[in-house]
Formats: C-alpha cells, sequence, structure tokens
C-alpha cells in the first residue's frame, strides 16, 4: 500500500515551498510570542504581566487568547491551498497525472499519497512549532500561566481545521480542469454558503417577502440567519480565538474533513483526463456549476439593478433578473466548453 | 554495408539473403567470419526481427551460414555442400537461359553479353569450381 | 498478450473509439497507424490506463489494467514528450521508475544513454528535442515491461536520432518486447512490424506486415490503347494514383470477386503490369481521399 517512489513524486513537485511552510509557521507563532515576551523592554512586560493580573481568565489574557495561532492558522492555509493547488491542478497540465496514471498504482492509492503527504507536512509544522513555542513559554515572564491544555487545544484544532481546508481544496482539485479554476472555485466555496444567504435574502424582501428576524431571547444576539452564515463560513472556523473554540466547531471540521477526503477519493477515482483544460471534468459537476452560477449571477444582477432604478425596486429587480439570467446562461456555456490552457 | 530496396519487388528477406550472398562472393566476407546476429541486423537495417531471422534461415539451408549454438552464425565454406543443390543449379541454369533470350530480343551479341558476363565474374565469380566430387 | 475487447471512448461527445478490438501477442511489433486525429493517443492513453474507456477492457493476461493496475508493471507507456521528467535528471528519472518496475535495468539504461552521448545528470528539460525521445525510449525499455507502447517515437526528431531510436525498438523487440508503436513513418513500420493497426472512423482494422494487401486490393500499373474508360476510373473500385500520358498506376479492389478486373480485362488495355502494395498505398486506399472503399 505505501509506495515509496509515488511519496517521492509527490514531495519533488513541491519540495521549493515544503521547507517553507515551518518557518512560515514560526514567524507567524514562536517568533511573535519571542518578539512579545523576551525581546522587549522590562518594564512594558512588567505592565503586562500586571495587565493579565487584572484580567478575568489571566491565562487566557497570558495567552493573547490566541491570537498568533490564529495568524498561523492564515498563513497555514495560504500554504496548504497552494499545496492542495500544485498537487491536483498542476498536475494536469505538466504531464505528472499522464505519468502517475499509466504507473502501476491505483488511483486511491495516488491520492492518497498526495493527501497523507499534505497531511504529514500540516502536522509536522503543527507539531513542531506547538513545541517550540510551548518551550518559549515556559522560558518566558508568563511560564507561571503556562496551560498544556491550551496548547493541546489550539495544536488539535488547527490541524483538524487546516486538514478539513486542505482536503476540500484536493477535492475542488479533482473536479475542476485548470488550476485557475480550481483556485476560483475554492475561494467562492469559502464565501459561497454566506453570500447565498445574503442575496437570497435581499432578493425576498425586493420582492416583498418580508424576512423577520426572530431575535432569540438574549438582547443584542444576532438573528439566526446570522447565526446561520457564522456557522457556515471557513472563515469563522479559521478566525477562532482561544474562548470561541468548541467541540461543536470541531465536529463540524471533522465531517468537513471525512465528506472532502471521501468524495475526493471518489472523483479521483473517476478522473476525466481527457476533460483537462476544461472548467469541470464531471458532466455532472458541470451541471451543478452551471446552474449555481446562473441562479447566483441572476440574482445578483436583480439586486443590482433594482438599486439603479427610481421607480419601482421590484421592476428593476425583474428586469435585471431576466438579463441577468439570459447573460450568465450564455457566459457558462461559451465557458464550460472551453479548454483553457492556462 | 547492407542496404534495403524499399521500392524492390522481391521481399526483404530475399534482399538480405542476396546481399549476404553478394558480400561473400566479393570476398568481404569469408570463412569462418561471424555475420552480425539477428538482433544486431535487425537494428542495424531497422527490419523486424522475424524477417531477418527467416533470411538467415534460408541462408543456413543454402549451406551459405552455419549457426553455431550460443556462438551466433558464421560464413560456411562455400560451395562445400551447398544445401538444395539441384533446385538452386536448375534455378540457375534457367535464370542463365531467361538472360540469354532477353538479350537476344534486344539485340545483344553473344559478345558483349561474354564481355558483361566476365565483368561480374571478376567482380563476384570464382576462377575454378569448388573441389568436390562432381555431382552434375 | 495484452488484449484490447470492444473499447468504446468518446472525448467532447465525439466517438473517437468506437469498438476497437485487437490482440498484441508477446514478442509483437505493431504499428498504429491513422490521419491526425484519428485517435492513435486516446487509444494508447486508454490502453495505459490514464483514460478510462466508455465501455469495454485492455486486459493484460487477462487482466484489465483499469481494475487491476498493478498488472501494468507489465505495460509501460512512452508518450511523445518528456514534460512529466523536467526537473529530473535523467538518472533520476530511471531511480523513479527503477523504484516502481520490479525489472528496470539500470544498467541497460546507463549504457544506452552512454552509446547516444546523453549526459546521465543533466536536467531531462535541458535535452534537445532528439535526445529527449531518445532518453524517453531508452527510459520505457529499461523497465523490461512486456509490453511498451509508444506514441510517435520520433516526432520531430532529426533523421540521426530517429535511426537511433527506431534501433533502439528493433533491438528490443528482438529480445522478445512487445511493442505497440504510433507513427506516421509508414516505410519504417512496414518493415519494423509485424502487423499494422489502422485507425479509422473510431475503429481499427489488423493487416499482416508481411502481406500489406491481404488479397484485398492490387496495384497496377495499366496502359489503355484508345480512350481510358473513364466511368471504370472513378469507380468506387479504383483508385487513381497518378497517371503519364496513357500510364495509369491505380489501385484495385480485388473484393467482390474481382469484378472490377474483370471490367479491365474487357477494355483490352495494352498493358497491365501488377507493382508490389506498399504501407503507403494501403494507408492512401483506406484514408486517401474522398475514396470510401472497404
Amino acid at each position: 500500500m505505501w509506495v515509496k517512489a509515488l511519496w517521492s513524486r509527490e514531495y519533488e513537485q513541491s519540495r521549493l515551498f515544503f521547507w517553507a511552510v515551518p518557518v512560515v509557521h514560526f514567524l507567524a507563532l514562536g517568533f511573535q510570542r519571542m518578539n512579545r515576551w523576551l525581546f522587549t523592554e522590562l518594564a512594558v512586560v512588567n505592565v503586562r504581566l500586571q495587565q493579565i493580573g487584572h484580567a478575568r481568565i489571566p491565562f487566557q489574557e497570558a495567552y493573547g487568547n490566541g491570537e498568533y495561532e490564529t495568524t498561523g492558522r492564515l498563513w497555514l492555509l495560504l500554504a496548504m491551498f497552494v499545496l492542495a493547488l500544485v498537487q491536483l491542478g498542476t498536475e494536469r497540465k505538466n504531464g505528472s497525472q499522464e505519468l502517475l496514471f499509466a504507473l502501476p498504482y491505483s488511483r486511491r492509492q495516488i491520492y492518497m499519497h498526495k493527501w497523507l503527504l499534505g497531511a504529514a507536512l500540516l502536522t509536522a509544522t503543527v507539531v513542531l512549532n506547538t513545541a517550540i513555542d510551548m518551550i518559549l513559554v515556559l522560558n518566558s515572564p508568563i511560564s507561571g500561566y503556562f496551560s498544556l491544555t491550551y496548547h493541546l487545544a489550539e495544536l488539535g484544532y488547527t490541524w483538524l481545521t487546516l486538514l478539513a481546508i486542505y482536503s476540500l481544496v484536493l477535492f475542488v482539485g479533482t473536479i475542476t480542469g485548470t488550476v485557475a479554476f480550481q483556485m476560483v472555485l475554492s475561494l467562492v466555496l469559502f464565501i459561497l454558503p454566506a453570500g447565498l444567504i445574503m442575496i437570497l435574502r435581499s432578493s425576498l424582501e425586493v420582492q416583498g417577502f418580508d424576512v423577520v428576524r426572530p431575535y432569540d431571547g438574549d438582547i443584542g444576539l444576532s438573528a439566526w440567519h446570522d447565526r446561520l452564515i457564522d456557522w457556515l463560513s471557513l472563515t469563522t472556523y479559521l478566525t477562532a480565538d482561544y474562548d470561541r473554540l468548541t467541540w461543536l466547531k470541531a465536529l463540524v471540521m471533522l465531517l468537513l474533513l471525512a465528506a472532502a477526503l471521501t468524495c475526493g477519493m471518489l472523483a479521483y477515482e473517476r478522473n476525466r483526463a481527457e476533460n483537462n483544460g476544461k472548467l469541470m471534468v464531471f458532466s455532472g459537476w458541470e451541471l451543478a456549476l452551471r446552474i449555481g452560477f446562473v441562479v447566483c449571477i441572476s440574482m445578483i444582477a436583480g439586486l443590482f439593478v433594482s438599486e439603479l432604478v427610481g421607480f419601482s425596486k421590484r421592476i428593476g429587480y425583474d428586469i435585471g433578473l431576466v438579463a441577468g439570467f439570459v447573460l450568465s446562461t450564455l457566459a457558462i456555456r461559451r465557458l464550460t466548453r472551453m479548454r483553457f490552457h492556462l | 554495408m547492407f542496404q534495403i530496396n524499399e521500392r524492390s519487388l522481391s521481399p526483404i528477406y530475399e534482399q538480405i539473403v542476396q546481399q549476404v550472398k553478394e558480400l561473400i562472393a566479393k570476398g568481404a566476407l569469408r570463412e569462418g567470419d561471424k555475420i552480425p546476429s539477428v538482433r544486431e541486423m535487425s537494428a542495424l537495417l531497422l527490419v523486424n526481427h522475424n524477417t531477418v531471422a527467416k533470411a538467415y534461415q534460408e541462408l543456413e539451408r543454402q549451406g551459405v551460414i552455419a549457426s553455431q549454438r550460443g556462438k551466433g552464425a558464421f560464413v560456411a565454406r562455400t560451395a562445400d555442400d551447398p544445401g538444395m543443390e539441384k533446385e538452386r543449379l536448375q534455378k540457375l541454369r534457367e535464370e542463365l537461359r531467361r538472360l540469354v533470350v532477353e538479350a537476344h530480343h534486344l539485340g545483344i551479341g553473344g559478345r558483349r553479353l561474354t564481355e558483361w558476363l566476365n565483368e561480374e565474374i571478376q567482380r563476384y565469380g570464382r576462377e575454378e569450381d569448388a573441389d568436390r566430387p562432381e555431382s552434375l | 498478450m495484452l488484449t484490447v475487447r470492444n473499447l468504446y471512448k468518446s472525448i467532447d461527445g465525439r466517438p473517437v473509439l468506437a469498438n476497437v478490438g485487437f490482440a498484441l501477442a508477446p514478442g509483437q511489433v505493431a504499428g498504429v497507424i491513422g490521419r491526425n486525429g484519428a485517435g492513435k493517443t486516446t487509444l494508447l492513453r486508454t490502453m495505459a490506463g490514464i483514460l478510462d474507456p466508455d465501455a469495454g477492457s485492455v486486459e493484460c493476461e487477462g487482466k484489465s489494467i483499469h481494475r487491476y493496475p498493478s498488472v501494468k508493471k507489465d505495460v509501460v507507456f512512452v508518450p511523445d514528450h518528456t514534460e512529466s521528467w523536467h526537473g529530473y535528471t535523467a538518472y533520476g528519472s530511471a531511480d523513479f521508475y527503477s523504484r516502481i518496475y520490479p525489472g528496470f535495468d539500470m544498467g541497460y539504461f546507463r549504457a544506452t544513454l552512454s552509446r547516444f552521448g546523453l549526459p546521465l545528470d543533466r536536467n531531462v528539460r535541458l535535452f534537445s528535442k532528439g535526445m529527449k525521445m531518445m532518453f524517453a525510449t531508452t527510459l520505457g525499455l529499461a523497465t523490461k515491461a512486456r509490453y511498451v507502447l509508444l506514441d510517435e517515437p520520433t516526432n520531430g526528431v532529426d533523421p540521426i536520432a530517429k535511426k537511433q531510436v527506431l534501433s533502439l525498438l528493433m533491438e528490443a523487440a528482438a529480445e522478445g518486447t512487445s511493442l505497440l508503436i504510433s507513427s506516421h513513418l509508414l516505410e519504417e513500420l512496414e518493415r519494423m512490424t509485424d502487423s499494422i493497426l489502422l485507425l479509422k472512423d473510431g475503429t481499427v482494422e489488423s493487416y499482416t506486415s508481411e502481406d500489406i494487401a491481404g488479397g484485398r486490393f492490387v496495384k497496377l500499373q495499366v496502359a489503355f490503347a484508345g480512350d481510358a474508360p473513364e466511368r471504370w476510373l472513378a469507380s468506387d473500385d479504383v483508385l487513381v494514383l497518378d497517371h503519364i500520358g496513357r500510364v495509369y498506376t491505380l489501385m484495385l479492389s480485388t473484393e467482390g470477386e474481382g469484378r472490377a478486373y474483370e471490367e479491365l480485362r474487357s477494355f483490352d488495355p495494352i498493358l497491365i503490369e501488377p507493382l508490389p502494395v506498399k504501407l503507403e498505398d494501403l494507408y492512401l486506399w483506406k484514408l486517401g481521399g474522398g475514396n470510401d472503399v472497404g
């Protein structure tokens, strides 16, 4: 099952930035910790320590509520994103896929090796940098606030979130035919659930359906749809500080990981290499893309025109909707037929 | 050394047979010389190895070459023991007759024909019959 | 035996392969010919498992290469480019393959490259086109896989490199490797191969290289005493290759109990001379012009 050659091939392809990832991660996490507590004037450190002493949850304050870990997560996101693009997107264009598929290994094996390389890189950098951070904290003025639970929670959560998103971008790579579109579609997925809900709500409002915003008791809590948007946005998970880490969030990421990995594997096994260069390599996904694209663009065009016309928002919306429908239908038809040589 | 003629009417294996025989007649290949293996000949001429093997079988059948197991094929002692002697001699006579008939129709006289024949003998022929029991 | 059974493959809604079937026996050398876009590369890529067939199968010793990819240890594909090795040195590529193909012969690889003067430690990207194809062919053959599929191994290669590549192939064939070579080099293919697979309209027709015409048609030089029989010359059974004055070089179907030939005899031509049938003639006969006989 374990094939050294496949591993080496994946490593060769991404070797250049492979070693950069732990370094960048260190600059975001350990290095920042050092700046704050080791390379700072004693007077400033003392002021900070006093603040911590007065805080509601002192150790949390000492750790900055996980702000460095959150920044680190964003840098790791960039790294894992690029890795997924290199592994799935570029292999369609540079002959790599042709080579791999002709080898005496199943596509499932090939995909697992790709994924395992990403997982190994992520695990290595997260474990290494957490260890460095723990050592730094223990040797800093805040050593008294050291919390193993804190480090392990951040480690586990960062690992799970990044692995889930990496798997998602890999999966997008298995159904898209070019690296550029893999990137575009992955980025769209980040904002799609939230964006879709907002567009839908605004559309309904223009059409006269007043969307009620039931407050759930506590004054100042956001409406149900705002919370829904929160739960559906990947950015919520990525940027969650320490006090926002919950088992439920971890569970959602675990489910995303399982779904993305399974879908990616299944799609990769059925990979349609002859469709490389098209937006989508599977006709089913192409249909989904067409529908999604037309629906979104039509509604956005509707909202846009409804803001432009003075006499009736509703009629403006309808005009925009129809125009958007026609234009987006024509555009996506052309786009899905083209072969890109990016 | 060897040249395959694409446009020739005769099949490639016959061309190989003919050319090996010509090289021996010219003295470029001598008795006991090793001839290229099927693999080498195939790569040299860019001809399928089955075709080369077929030519070598024919040469062996005619007693032009002899193969030694594990060592390859060698030029045999010429005319010592020609394979299929009767058929080949008969064919030789027929071809000679055909050439003379053709010369007749082309208006080529006996002297000129003999001149040409001598030229070819100079190039490929041997002076005396091979020293062996008369069979015809 | 590498067997292709009832293979179907459509790309962009266009049927490229439609019920393709043939078998490559151990030690056999087969050539794949066809017009550009006839599906030669698609066929080879499907046989290598790069593309999945819509229907049908490719079997190595009875086992589907798509279902059991491990049987591809004996099936190697040599594409007409070396893009996948850019970034590797020649030696690095061989090292990679040697970990995958159990029979990989590093000695052969090194010896062959040095015979052709290719440096082992240079990045493949920096090789010339001819060097690239020599390298790719050597690499494919060094796997010692029983079946090697080559997609236009001499495309864009100078005459000397071309001869070297083809020599390598002939040596490997003499040692028992089965080769499937897609190429437009009709003359070379004709004498290098045992059989020819002609791709046309998505299907494959097999011919033996020894008897290209196989009794299907003849090539003749014909001269007519009077006016040439225009109607007969334009018929579906006849393909005129050229004519100089009253002498015609033409191909003639011998199917349909030699009807066309009998008709020719009835014109009482002053010359009927058979000419040797070459692969190029078959190509023209099958794929040339608007003539769609057979």
